[in-house]
């Protein structure tokens, strides 16, 4: 069930529109005309009158009918088999089918306009499966054949039939060409990654050359070759820093490296605009920060990010200007990025211009990342926020006046335990903890005692064991009058182990 | 008598044809846009430094909860692989769910565990706690194991949110090997989104009967040597390539597999954790979160990822997937006539409209129908005279669509991640999706109709009974 895409087998069931089930259908069966046979012979056998044969079989008014010809004959009660000439054979067996007399050799009888009139039970057209093997002779006549004397929906299943056997040949022929691309790229890439690697660990260490050898700037206008070689070129230069990330830089102009990382940049899709991004900025090309510029409010969010990273890395006097933008949107994936491209510039901003931002996500950000590089000067900027009407605002402000650990602000955060919703709640209990104020101690007791909510109750009392030995004397004393349930939150919060 | 017979004759031949023809249609969609859906996924990840992630200290916390029911036999090593996960923030839960055999000694004594006194907060019921356990060494500072009363995989999951503190957890299998970066990828959705709330996150599960296991990580992926399960790989890529993703960009995913995937810890506590009282803890778990996201009118998306992160041993023999199917089925059925009021009601959006009705029609009501029409045929062919060039070329036609669908699930699987590198190993992969609709899909159809049958007599007698504990894990010695 859960991975049924399930094949139906239940269009079987379609298959058996025509069949009849033994009594009272009506139908068409036919009846071949022998010779010394007339109209009236073959009333009185079937049982139905002269001119109801006359009329279903189109005849004319003398009734004149020929040896071999059929006859279409309308059953309403039992169905009587009829005795099949042998030759017949791709003729339906028993006759119970509706019949589509196809104009034959003799063209003695005119086909019904339309098979659908007559059929019994009529919803979907017929297929007419009777002809004459005399006329046929060979396999590709008789699909031929079959085809011609199908109706629509017949032909509309061959042809699906036939474009799905076609599909499958071709994507077996898409993997097979494929494999085969992959395995002579693997095969160019593993005969230059280790002879690049050398090279650019000698530009590195070993005598420093003034130009790349005229050979490597050859193999380098292959595409193989250089997406290799720029690769293993960055990689080696995110992990290094100062004298031998700047040779690194300076291989990459020498190699001539810089006109395709702007090709990339200038690409129409935006995977590789987001890879040419990702080169400029490594390789500090502050020139093209215009090409970047332009996606800094982009709507695609992967480029967008991957703009204001590289935004970041090129501008470091003022690299969240695009933070300014009241319209700008922040993910938090996107800030995660922000954070470690600011890690890599080495230089952090104050956070205090964005604080009051009236973005939300710009706000989050500027609250996460005054608590993250504890930025004490905000603290009063940070408190305001506690005001704020979004709950996830609020939460925020409380995380940041958490990680600055200073006590200051310890009282306002008491006073907002009270309003608080609960997630908020264990929030302001743990930036308490982290503060480490013996103002707190009163609180946490009270909090202790009379909260319901176990997780809550579980963090005041860490918050009173925080204060080491003198806190250790508050719980004690508290726990030789606890009830039960009590002493085992006290004996849960000393453990630090959980 | 004929009046009703020939009525009965018109509705079952056009509603079977007008049902084939929905949902042979609704195949195509999904598998267009699985298709488009996965062409961004890899684009936009082709370029994805996770190694920065990793190292920052400002990703989201993550527990990971693995139930664990007589496992004695590799749970040493299930654990380790969970501990060796790479990511900052996490911890490890196992559950032992009150097993009969001697796993928690086994843990105890590998993992150098001694009881600690923990305050457990019910938050959501389950069977009492007999203990929690950490580990003396600092190695294992973040394993924890909690010793429960058996109370079946929905129980033990429960009891385990209780016990965790972080914000996220992610619920697994514990005989699963995940992937080392399988946390990162599967939190990434979670912030990348800005205007909804990802309350949670799927992920794709992978065959790993013969692959090369060394140290709880796959070092070689083969394709499974036995046949039942060779077909489960292309099953399962079906399933998760061109079914799932389409589902995800929609929106109306109703299922995450139990075997792995990412919660907000905090929704599943305010819809009520999972249900103790149906097989399908999985997919129920989903549908209620999805109800209580929509009547609190609060913005949510439910994302899946088509990484490969999570591998697990599937049934080999007929006998344990006719279980494993058996319960499914059953599974989907609890859950389906449980929310019976989200069908077609509009005030759900796509989870009434689509979601819903599809798992109705397309997921539990396919087997049957499908019976009905093969009863139906022989009884035409016993009756009357089938037309037969018809017969066959319709016969063609489903064949040959599912053999092209399969197909094309290769063809995803071979631009995206092409975990299989031998060039045998997909032709085999082809060959299996021209024997798969003859042998394996009849065989499933039969299981999914003994879990109706069981569904609808377990509601009499035993079906209470079978829902303790972790009835039928492929249980596979590595």
């Amino acid at each position: 069930m859960k991975f049924s895409v399930s094949i139906l087998f239940l269009i079987l069931l379609s298959a058996q529109k025509y069949s009849s089930y033994g009594q009272e259908s009506e139908g068409f069966i036919y009846h071949i005309v022998k010779s010394n046979e007339n109209v009236y012979q073959i009333s009185t056998r079937y049982n139905c009158p002269v001119d109801s044969i006359k009329s279903w079989n189109y005849l004319d008014q003398n009734l004149k009918i020929l040896p071999g010809m059929k006859l279409m004959i309308r059953q309403r009660s039992i169905i009587v088999p009829i005795q099949l000439p042998t030759k017949n054979k791709l003729t339906s067996e028993t006759g119970l089918v509706a019949i589509n007399c196809t104009s034959d050799s003799r063209k003695n009888i005119q086909r019904p306009d339309s098979l659908i009139a007559v059929s019994g039970n009529n919803y979907l057209p017929l297929l007419s499966n009777s002809f004459e093997t005399d006329t046929v002779s060979s396999f590709s006549e008789i699909i031929l054949h079959f085809y011609n004397s199908a109706n629509s929906l017949i032909k509309i299943i061959l042809f699906l039939n036939l474009f799905f056997l076609a599909s499958v040949a071709s994507l077996l022929i898409v993997i097979l060409n494929r494999r085969l691309r992959d395995g002579y790229i693997d095969f160019k890439k593993s005969k230059c990654l280790d002879r690049y690697r050398d090279f650019i660990t000698d530009w590195l260490y070993e005598e420093h050359l003034p130009y790349v050898p005229e050979s490597v700037l050859q193999e380098l206008k292959d595409s193989v070759n250089r997406d290799v070689f720029t690769s293993e070129l960055l990689s080696l230069h995110a992990n290094l820093t100062g004298d031998s990330a700047d040779k690194l830089v300076e291989l990459f102009h020498l190699a001539g490296l810089k006109k395709y990382s702007i090709r990339k940049a200038s690409h129409s899709s935006w995977n590789v605009k987001a890879k040419g991004f990702r080169e400029l900025a490594q390789m500090k090309i502050e020139e093209e920060s215009n090409l970047i510029s332009k996606y800094l409010h982009s709507e695609n969010d992967f480029l967008r990010i991957e703009a204001q990273m590289a935004w970041i890395q090129l501008n470091p006097k003022d690299p969240l200007s695009f933070c300014d933008d009241p319209e700008v949107n922040l993910t938090e994936w996107g800030l995660l990025n922000s954070l470690v491209a600011l890690k890599k510039i080495d230089a952090v901003p104050d956070f205090r211009r964005w604080l009051p931002s009236l973005n939300k996500s710009v706000a989050l950000f500027a609250l996460k990342m005054s608590g993250v590089f504890k930025q004490f000067d905000n603290i009063d900027l940070v408190t305001l926020r506690l005001d704020d009407i979004d709950l996830d605002i609020r939460h925020e402000a409380i995380c940041a006046l958490g990680k600055m650990a200073v006590p200051s602000p310890s009282y306002r955060l008491r006073q907002l335990f009270l309003t608080e919703e609960s997630e908020n709640r264990t929030e302001i209990l743990r930036s308490l903890i982290m503060m480490s104020d013996s103002s707190n101690v009163p609180f946490f007791e009270e909090v202790l005692l009379n909260e319901t909510e176990i997780s809550i109750r579980i963090l005041a009392a860490k918050g009173l064991v925080s204060f080491d030995s003198v806190g250790e004397e508050w719980v004690n004393s508290l726990f030789e009058v606890a009830d039960p349930v009590l002493k085992t939150i006290i004996i849960h919060a000393k453990d630090e182990r959980i | 008598m004929y009046e009703i017979i020939k009525i009965l004759n018109f509705l079952i031949e056009n509603g079977i044809f007008v049902y084939a023809i929905a949902i042979f249609l609704s195949y195509i969609v999904m598998a267009i846009l699985s298709g488009t859906e996965m062409v961004r996924y890899m684009r936009k990840n082709s370029f994805v430094d996770y190694s920065a992630i990793i190292s920052s200290p400002y990703a989201p916390p993550v527990t990971i909860l693995a139930p664990a029911y007589n496992e004695g036999n590799t749970i040493i090593e299930n654990i380790r692989s969970l501990l060796s996960i790479h990511y900052s923030d996490f911890e490890v839960i196992v559950i032992n769910d009150g097993s009969k055999d001697d796993s928690l000694e086994k843990i105890i004594v590998h993992y150098q565990l001694e009881k600690v006194d923990f305050m457990v907060n019910y938050v959501i019921p389950t069977k009492p706690v007999r203990g929690v356990y950490k580990s003396t060494n600092k190695a294992y500072s973040k394993l924890l194991v909690i010793d429960k009363e058996n109370g079946g995989k929905a129980d033990s999951l429960n009891a385990g949110i209780n016990i965790s503190s972080k914000k996220y957890f992610a619920g697994i299998d514990v005989d699963c090997i995940l992937e080392e970066d399988a946390i990162l990828k599967m939190i990434k959705p979670i912030l990348e989104e800005s205007q909804n709330r990802v309350i949670a996150t799927g992920g794709v599960i992978r065959i790993a009967n013969s692959c090369k296991i060394k140290d709880g990580k796959i070092v070689k992926i083969n394709l499974p040597k036995n046949l039942i399960a060779r077909f489960q790989v292309l099953e399962y890529t079906r399933a998760f390539l061109m079914g799932r993703m389409a589902w995800s960009r929609l929106n109306g995913l109703l299922l995450i597999s139990g075997a792995f995937g990412v919660f907000d810890r905090d929704i599943v506590i305010k819809a009520g954790g999972y249900d103790r009282n149906t097989v399908g803890e999985d997919m129920e778990l989903i549908v209620r979160m999805r109800r209580y996201m929509i009547e609190h009118d609060l913005k949510y998306r439910i994302v899946y990822i088509p990484d490969p992160l999570c591998w697990t041993e599937v049934p080999d023999k007929l006998r344990i997937l006719s279980r494993q199917r058996n319960r499914w089925t059953r599974g989907t059925m609890e859950t389906l006539f449980k929310h019976m009021t989200l069908f077609f009601n509009p005030k759900y959006g796509n989870l009434g409209m689509l979601g819903h009705p599809y798992w109705f029609f397309f997921e539990w009501l396919a087997p049957i129908v499908e019976i009905i029409g093969i009863f139906y045929f022989l009884l035409v062919l016993v009756m009357g005279n089938p037309d037969w060039p018809f017969f066959f070329l319709l016969l063609g036609f489903t064949y040959l669509f599912a053999v092209t669908y399969s197909a094309w699930a290769i063809i995803f699987e071979e631009f995206t991640f092409a975990r299989y590198r031998r060039k045998r190993d997909v032709f085999r992969l082809l060959v299996i999706s021209l024997v798969e609709p003859l042998y394996y899909h009849p065989l499933n159809v039969w299981f999914a109709l003994r879990g109706n049958y069981d569904y609808l007599i377990g509601n009499i007698s035993w079906g209470k009974m079978e829902k303790k504990g972790f009835t039928d894990k492929a249980k596979i010695k590595k």
